[in-house]
């Protein structure tokens, strides 16, 4: 086991010095490019988490997404100078602008009906806080709803993927609100303690460099407490822990919210380096990409499907900008998702568990068990 | 008081799965301290009375008390909480989790997720968790997986969650099914070990295990209650020879 996690240790201590050590490599393009990668490495955690770690495949996980980048993407809105071209008094959204009916007062209160729910956005504060609390929130109403009605398996990804799309669909619909199809563009910077996070800076890189590590360090630390092992528990045998005593459905909910949070976060990071929220982000094709971003890094292993979200995510990028590639990188991708899933079931953390073993564990007679993934 | 009196009492309780009764208004009471073995032929209602009684399947008759506490369906957690911890006829274990990690599951000292947010090390009865280690004779297997132990050593791992848990009631459901001849023996040492700490009630075919644990015998027959008492009266009683007809009795 002590050796075991000195693999572990290390494997982490080389992921956080390459992250932290690309700004000496690449311009700030690059960064920025890197930056959103980082940020899909975040989602491959949440996916870890819910899908690995509790047994929970959410096929909606962009609903959460989503959620956390449309909050401080109004925050980001309101604070852009295409905001205060009106004329009129504080900051008005453009698209609000070009939809408004004749007469109506051009201010943030009263343009439309639904327009004062953008007044606290104001505050980026407002936004950065809601850009988690509201995943947080959503997670868990529906959390509670479906682990205390023993909804599980595969009804517990039909549900969340039959959410995302029906928000997706609100969110276009409510256009006056939400900018519909085509979401918020025109975004300013975030501003966070008196410091501009310029998308295309160091600073904005390091900002979700720092917050991809201490979410990896976070939930590797709660996947070892007592509460991460309860959880595998119930994941393995969710009777075994309900005789036990412990309330399954508590816990699962736990997680999942969790899950929400550093989804969420991701959101937020992924506004302040893209500089734009769509509803695409609540796409279906999106949410299911990132389960296989997890499947392919290892789901049971959070750092091997962080990976596993930045390398497909480089790939694609690589791969589709050649122009050999142009028209037929998605089935390049696709196939490679397939040799991945028939040859190693486990991912790519999978495979690097099994050569890692061979260093520590000396095979003899007694000794036949497995390591904990 | 429910901390120095816990008998088990069941009520006249019954369930009805839409128009089948698999059982109906059955009591019986196991006192403190008490090994009882359920017999009954296939389809009796014994594996059905234990779900009612752990909260796995909600009696839509009768109730059920730990002493002075109303254990009737309340949700099963809740029940395992107030002190009945239950084995499964199908062994039920953490398959992906180490044999050290299924205990330690078992060992917290509590089951709320805040209050288990931090080390493993701490607010865990280790004491007990190698002490179980060494009852259940898993001691050189605690870093394999669950999931590859043999079917007796399975059972035994889940014997020893139960140990662990060290409920006031424990109900065991066939502890020796499909095990050999030398895995009943050790089964039945960690089973008499259990004796006289806990209150037990056992669903059991194997009679040779049965004359080995049993201070008293129920029989339940097509969901009633037939006939209690020592081993001895149960062999002579006429309603179980009646019930088992053509078998020429239990033995």
């Amino acid at each position: 086991m002590l050796k075991h996690n000195h693999f572990r240790i290390a494997a982490y201590a080389i992921f956080i010095v390459t992250v932290l050590s690309l700004p000496a490599f690449f311009d700030e393009f690059w960064l920025n490019r890197a930056s959103k990668y980082l940020v899909y490495g975040m989602l491959g955690v949440a996916i870890s988490l819910c899908w690995g770690y509790a047994g929970i495949l959410n096929l909606g996980q962009g609903l959460f997404f989503g959620a956390g980048a449309y909050m401080l993407g109004m925050s980001l809105k309101l604070a852009s100078p295409t905001s205060l071209q009106h004329g009129g008094e504080g900051p008005v959204p453009d698209f609000m602008l070009r939809n408004a009916e004749p007469g109506a007062l051009t201010e943030l209160c009263c343009i439309n009906s639904g327009s004062y729910l953008w007044l606290p956005f104001q505050s980026q504060a407002f936004g950065l806080i809601m850009a988690i609390v509201l995943p947080v929130l959503l997670a868990f109403i529906l959390g509670s709803i479906i682990f205390r009605k023993g909804v599980s398996g595969v009804f517990i990804s039909i549900i969340t993927l039959a959410l995302v799309l029906l928000v997706r669909l609100l969110v276009v619909d409510a256009q006056a609100l939400t900018g519909g199809f085509n979401g918020l563009t025109d975004l300013g910077w975030l501003t966070f303690g008196g410091y501009e996070f310029d998308p295309y800076s160091v600073a904005t890189y390091y900002l979700a460099a720092v917050s991809l590590i201490l979410t990896l360090l976070v939930t590797r630390l709660l996947v070892n407490s007592r509460a991460g092992l309860v959880m595998q528990g119930i994941r393995d045998d969710e009777n075994r822990a309900k005789y036990l005593g412990f309330d399954a459905a508590a816990y699962q909910t736990f997680f999942f919210c969790v899950s929400a949070a550093i989804s969420g976060f991701a959101g937020l990071l992924y506004v302040v380096t893209s500089e734009f929220v769509s509803p695409t982000f609540m796409d279906l094709a999106f949410s299911i990409s990132m389960v296989i971003w997890a499947a392919v890094g290892g789901r049971g292993s959070l750092l091997g499907a962080c990976i596993g979200a930045i390398v497909i995510n480089v790939l694609g990028a690589t791969i589709s900008e050649s122009e050999v590639f142009v028209e037929s990188w998605q089935a390049i991708v696709g196939l490679f998702f397939v040799l991945v899933v028939l040859f190693m079931p486990n991912g790519m953390a999978g495979v690097v568990h099994g050569w890692c073993r061979r260093f520590i564990t000396k095979p003899s007679k007694s000794d036949i068990g497995g390591q904990p993934q | 008081m429910t901390e120095n009196n816990y008998n088990l009492m069941v009520d006249g309780v019954g369930v009805n799965f839409s128009g089948f009764q698999a059982v109906s208004n059955f009591s019986m009471v196991v006192e403190q301290g008490e090994m009882r073995v359920l017999l009954g032929a296939n389809g009796a209602g014994k594996t059905t009375l234990m779900d009612m009684i752990c909260g796995k399947t909600q009696s839509t008759e009768g109730r059920i008390f730990i002493g002075d506490t109303e254990i009737t369906n309340k949700p099963p957690h809740t029940i395992a909480r107030m002190g009945v911890g239950r084995k499964f006829q199908i062994p039920s274990v953490f398959k992906e989790l180490t044999v050290r990690q299924n205990l330690s599951v078992a060992a917290m000292k509590n089951t709320s997720v805040f209050a288990n947010l931090g080390s493993l090390k701490r607010r865990i009865h280790l004491d007990k968790l190698e002490e179980t280690l060494e009852l259940i004779n898993l001691t050189r297997r605690t870093e394999d997986l669950a999931g590859n132990l043999s079917h007796g050593e399975t059972q035994w791992l889940e014997l020893g969650l139960l140990v662990i848990l060290n409920p006031k009631i424990i109900l065991l459901d066939e502890p020796t099914a499909g095990m050999t001849a030398d895995e009943t023996l050790k089964t039945s040492r960690i089973v008499n070990d259990l004796k006289g700490r806990h209150t037990i009630v056992a669903v059991e075919h194997d009679m040779a295990f049965v004359r080995e644990i049993a201070d008293k015998i129920t029989v339940m027959h097509q969901g009633k209650f037939l006939a209690e008492g020592r081993i001895g009266d149960i062999e002579k009683s006429q309603a179980v020879k009646d019930a088992y007809l053509g078998s020429g009795g239990i033995a």
